[in-house]
C-alpha cells in the first residue's frame, strides 16, 4: 500500500517512534490520525504533520481504556471512512528487580503495552473485517524475543505481543488483514527518560542506540510491503539469533550482564512511577528523541559484538564445566 | 439401466433420474457442501470458473436463452416408460453420501427449505430431504392443458409407484412458473412415507444414541385431486398466482395467457377431492410416524420444527444469525436476500451476512421480505440474489419493484450476480451470484457450531415473535412452547 493513499492511525504518537512515524508518513503525503494521552503534544504534532504536507488529525486516547480505543477507531471512520493501517505503538517501561517493582506499576506496564495492543486491535478489527483489508502493526521489541534482567514487566508484555500477533495472524489468514510485528532494539526515544524506576540507578538505553527515524522507516516499509516481523537495528536481530543458537545458561549470562551493566547510569535515582499512570508533563519528553547518543556508522561491528556477547560466555561456560 | 452403481454414490454423483435444478437437490448440496467446509458455487454443480458462461448466455437473444433453459431441464428428464427402473433408495444412498463421515449432534429430516439450510449450517447438522423431483419426459403436452398433463403422467406414475411402495407421488403442474419446462417434462415430486434403509443406516452410523432427530415440517397444503392410493395431482403451486387463480382464473391469468399467445384464457382444472401437503415444500406426516418408531427403537429424541408457509422460517433464521453474530462479539450488519436455490451458506458466514431466504422471485416473497425489513432493526447493507426462471408469470414483480428492498439499507443496497436487464431471463445469475458474493470485501471467521441448547435459548428469548413452533415429539401444537 502506498503511504500517500493510506489512512494511518498511530497510538502513543506524542513522542518517540510513534511521533517519528507520524512525521515520516506526513512527509510522504499520508493521512495520519495521531493518538496519545497528551492532547497538547498531539495538537502540536498534527500541526507539524500538516506543515510537512500531510493530513493529520489528533484524537487523544489512553490505550488502556477500551472505550477510548473504540472512539479512536469510530472517530477515524467518521472522518475518513476507512482505516488502512493501525499502529499499536504506545508503550511504557519500568526498571528494577521483579520483587522490587510495586505490583500496581508492574501490572500497569503490561496493561499499557499488551492490553493497549489488544484494545486497539479489538477496536479496529470490525472495520478492517468489513473492509476486507488492513494492516495492523504491533510494536513489540527484541525484548519480546528474549528476556532482560531488570526489565521483566516490559519483556513479558513484549513477548506476549508476539504470541498475540502470531495467533491473530493465523486467525486472519484469508481475511485480507495483515498483522505485522515491529521489533526495535534500543532506540533513542524519551521512553527511558519517562520510565518508572525502582532500580536505584538512572536508566539509559543499551548501546548501540538507533534513531527513531529508522523505526519509522521500517514502519513505512511494513505499510508498503507487510511482513510478519521486522527488526529495527541489526543488534536486535543479532541478539535474537545468538539467543537461539547458544545454550540458555550462556545467553542468560551474556544478556543479563549486558543489561545490568549497560542499561543504567552510575548515578543514583529516586524511586519513580514515571509516566506509567500519568503522562509526563515535561515538554522535552514530548519529542522524537530522548537525547541519547545515537551510534554512528555501520552497525556491523555491533552485530558481531552481539553474537560474540552470547558466544564468548558460552565458550567460557563450557570451559568452566570441563575444568570441574 | 437407471440403477446407480455404488461407485457413483461413493463419489457423490446423483442418480440420473433426479433433477439437479431443483430445490431439494440444490439445498441438499448447499447443506452438505457447507458441512464439508466448501462453498456452494454454481448451484452446486457448476464451477466458479463457469462465470464467463453466464455473461455469454445473458447476451444471447431471448428465444435462444429460453431454449437453453428448456433443453437443460429436459436433458435431465427420463422417459415415462423407465419409471419402473427408478429406485428411490438410490436417491437416498446418494443423499447420505453427500455428508462427511462423522457423528452429528442432531439430524434434520423433512421439508426442503432454504432458511432450513442456514439453520442446519449453524447447527452443523445434515438434512435428509423427504421430497425429491423426478422429471419425466412429456413432449406432447401443452403447458396450459392441465388435464392433458395429468393424463400423460398416469402410466409413468403407475410404474413408479409400483416399483416404490414407500413413496407418495405429487404430480405437480404449474403453467405459471414452470411454463418453459412443462412443454417438455412433467414434475413428479415424490415424498418418502418411511425412512427407508439408507436413511436408517445413516442415522445409526452418524447419530449417537441420545441424539436428536429434528423433523422439518412445513404444513403448507394445496387443494388436490387424488388419483390413486399414493398418487396425487396438484394443479398450480406456491408462487405468484393464488390457488383460486389456478382453479378459477382471473384477469391476471387471462392477460398472462394472452401474453404468451396461448389458446386458453383460463386453465382447465381437475375436480379437487382433498387437501394435501404442498408438492414441493409441504411435509407428508406419514414420515413422522416412522421416524418416531425408529427413534423409540434406537434411543433418539425427536423434535419438530413446525410452520405453515415455507418462508415463515426465514425471519427466525435471519434473526438467529444476527443473534449469533452478536453472541460471537462480531458486528457485521449485512442482509443477504436469497431466492429459491440461489443461496450460499458458506459465504453468508464468511462475509458476515445475515441470510433471509425467499422461496421464489414472486410478489408474496417480495411482500414477506418487505414485511421483515419494516419490522426489524435496520441493516447497513442489503444484497439481493434474485432467481430467474424465464417466465413473465402472474405475480412477478418488476426489477424496479425488487429494488425497493434496497431502500431499507442504511448504507447501500445492491444485487449480487443479477443482470437487471435480463430479469426474469437472467440465467447468468446461476453462476454469478456466488462470485459476486465473494466480491464483498468483508471477511469473518468461520464459526464453530451453534448448539441445540443455544438455539433453544434463542427461541426462549424470542417467544411469540415467529410463526414457528419447536416441539417435543410428544407435545401437541398447543403446548407451552407453541407461542414461538
Amino acid at each position: 500500500m502506498n503511504v500517500t493513499d493510506a489512512i494511518i492511525v498511530i497510538t502513543g504518537a506524542s513522542s518517540g517512534i510513534g511521533r517519528a512515524t507520524a512525521l515520516a508518513c506526513a512527509e510522504r503525503g499520508g493521512t495520519v490520525v495521531v493518538s496519545a494521552r497528551r492532547s497538547h503534544a498531539l495538537e502540536q504534532l498534527a500541526q507539524e504533520c500538516s506543515n510537512l504536507g500531510g493530513n493529520a488529525v489528533a484524537i487523544p486516547a489512553d490505550v488502556t481504556d477500551p472505550d477510548a480505543m473504540d472512539a479512536l477507531a469510530s472517530g477515524t471512520i467518521e472522518k475518513f471512512g476507512r482505516i488502512d493501517v493501525w499502529f499499536n505503538n504506545a508503550g511504557v517501561t519500568v526498571a528494577g528487580n521483579f520483587d522490587e517493582v510495586p505490583p500496581d506499576v508492574y501490572r500497569q506496564v503490561i496493561e499499557t503495552n499488551l492490553f493497549g495492543v489488544i484494545n486497539g486491535t479489538r477496536s479496529v478489527l470490525p472495520y478492517m473485517r468489513e473492509q476486507g483489508s488492513g494492516i495492523i502493526i504491533n510494536h513489540s521489541s527484541v525484548l519480546g524475543k528474549f528476556g532482560a534482567s531488570q526489565f521483566s514487566a516490559y519483556s513479558t508484555s513484549k513477548a506476549a505481543i508476539i504470541g498475540f500477533s502470531e495467533s491473530l495472524r493465523q486467525e486472519l489468514r484469508g481475511s485480507g488483514i495483515n498483522v505485522c510485528l515491529l521489533l526495535p532494539a534500543a532506540i533513542d526515544t524519551p521512553i527511558y527518560n519517562q520510565a518508572a524506576n525502582f532500580s536505584g540507578l538512572g536508566v539509559k538505553p543499551v548501546e548501540p542506540i538507533y534513531p527513531a527515524e529508522l523505526a519509522a522507516q521500517e514502519v513505512i516499509g511494513l505499510i508498503e510491503r507487510p511482513r510478519a516481523e521486522v527488526y529495527v537495528g541489526n543488534s536486535g536481530r543479532a541478539g535474537s539469533f545468538a539467543r537461539k543458537v547458544t545454550p540458555f545458561a550462556a545467553s542468560d549470562r551474556a544478556i543479563g550482564t549486558t543489561w545490568e551493566q549497560d542499561h543504567f547510569t552510575p548515578n543514583p535515582a529516586d524511586p519513580s512511577r514515571g509516566n506509567v499512570f500519568e503522562p509526563d508533563s515535561n515538554p522535552d519528553h514530548a519529542k522524537t528523541s530522548g537525547g541519547w547518543p545515537v551510534s554512528e556508522g555501520s552497525s556491523t561491528p555491533y552485530v558481531a559484538a552481539g553474537i560474540a556477547a552470547a558466544a564468548i560466555p558460552a565458550a567460557y561456560l563450557l570451559r568452566s564445566r570441563s575444568k570441574k | 439401466m437407471l440403477k446407480t452403481p455404488g461407485y457413483f454414490s461413493m463419489h457423490r454423483v446423483p442418480p440420473k433420474f433426479i433433477a439437479n435444478f431443483d430445490s431439494a437437490t440444490a439445498m441438499l448440496r448447499a447443506n452438505a457442501m457447507y458441512l464439508r467446509g466448501k462453498e456452494f458455487s454454481g448451484l452446486g454443480f457448476m464451477p466458479r470458473s463457469a462465470r464467463p458462461l453466464g455473461t455469454v448466455i445473458n447476451s444471447l437473444p431471448q428465444s435462444v436463452k429460453e431454449q437453453i433453459y428448456i433443453w437443460s431441464g429436459y436433458s435431465e428428464a427420463i422417459p415415462g416408460a423407465d419409471m419402473s427402473k427408478v429406485d428411490v433408495e438410490d436417491i437416498t444412498k446418494w443423499v447420505t453420501s453427500e455428508y462427511p463421515e462423522r457423528e452429528y449432534p442432531a439430524v434434520m429430516i423433512g421439508s426442503s427449505n432454504g432458511a432450513g439450510v442456514h439453520l442446519n449450517a449453524a447447527l452443523g447438522i445434515p438434512w435428509l430431504p423427504q421430497t425429491f423431483l423426478i422429471p419425466v419426459q412429456q413432449p406432447d403436452v401443452h403447458p396450459d392443458e392441465t388435464l392433458d398433463g395429468m393424463k400423460a403422467g398416469m402410466e409413468p406414475a403407475r410404474l413408479l409407484l409400483e416399483a416404490n411402495p414407500d413413496i407418495q407421488l405429487h404430480h405437480m403442474h404449474d403453467a405459471n412458473q414452470d411454463r418453459l419446462m412443462l412443454g417438455k417434462m412433467g414434475y413428479f415430486r415424490v415424498k418418502k412415507l418411511k425412512l427407508g434403509e439408507q436413511y436408517e443406516k445413516f442415522l445409526r452410523e452418524h447419530l449417537p444414541p441420545g441424539g436428536t432427530i429434528i423433523l422439518n415440517e412445513c404444513h403448507r397444503t394445496w387443494p388436490t385431486t387424488r388419483l390413486g392410493e399414493r398418487h396425487i395431482f396438484q394443479h398450480g403451486a406456491l408462487g405468484g398466482a393464488t390457488e383460486s387463480e389456478f382453479h378459477e382464473g382471473s384477469e391476471r391469468v387471462t392477460k398472462y395467457l394472452e401474453r404468451y399467445g396461448s389458446h386458453k384464457r383460463q386453465w382447465d382444472t381437475p375436480e379437487k377431492n382433498e387437501v394435501s401437503p404442498e408438492a414441493e415444500w409441504g411435509f407428508e406426516p406419514s414420515l413422522r410416524e416412522d421416524v418416531e418408531r425408529f427413534a423409540r427403537e434406537n434411543g433418539y429424541k425427536v423434535k419438530r420444527l413446525v410452520y405453515e408457509e415455507p418462508e415463515h422460517l426465514s425471519p427466525l433464521v435471519a434473526d438467529l444469525y444476527r443473534w449469533w453474530y452478536r453472541q460471537r462479539q462480531l458486528r457485521p450488519n449485512r442482509l443477504m436476500l436469497e431466492s429459491f436455490i440461489v443461496l450460499e451458506p458458506y459465504w453468508a458466514l464468511r462475509t458476515g451476512s445475515v441470510p433471509f431466504w425467499m422461496k421464489f422471485n414472486m410478489e408474496p416473497s417480495l411482500e414477506w421480505a418487505t414485511h421483515y425489513l419494516e419490522n426489524t432493526e435496520p441493516y447497513d447493507d442489503i444484497h439481493l440474489m434474485l432467481f430467474s426462471h424465464g417466465v413473465e408469470a402472474v405475480g412477478l414483480p418488476s426489477i424496479d419493484q425488487w429494488k425497493s428492498v434496497f431502500e431499507f439499507a442504511r448504507k447501500k443496497g445492491s444485487f449480487l450476480g443479477v443482470d437487471e436487464k435480463s430479469f426474469p431471463r437472467d440465467f447468468g445469475v446461476f453462476v454469478k451470484y456466488q462470485t459476486d458474493l465473494m466480491d464483498i470485501p468483508a471477511r469473518y471467521p468461520m464459526p464453530g457450531m451453534l448448539t441445540l441448547n443455544q438455539f433453544e435459548r434463542f427461541l426462549d428469548e424470542n417467544q411469540g415473535r415467529y410463526r414457528v413452533q419447536f416441539l417435543d415429539h410428544s407435545a401437541t401444537e398447543t403446548a407451552t412452547v407453541a407461542a414461538r
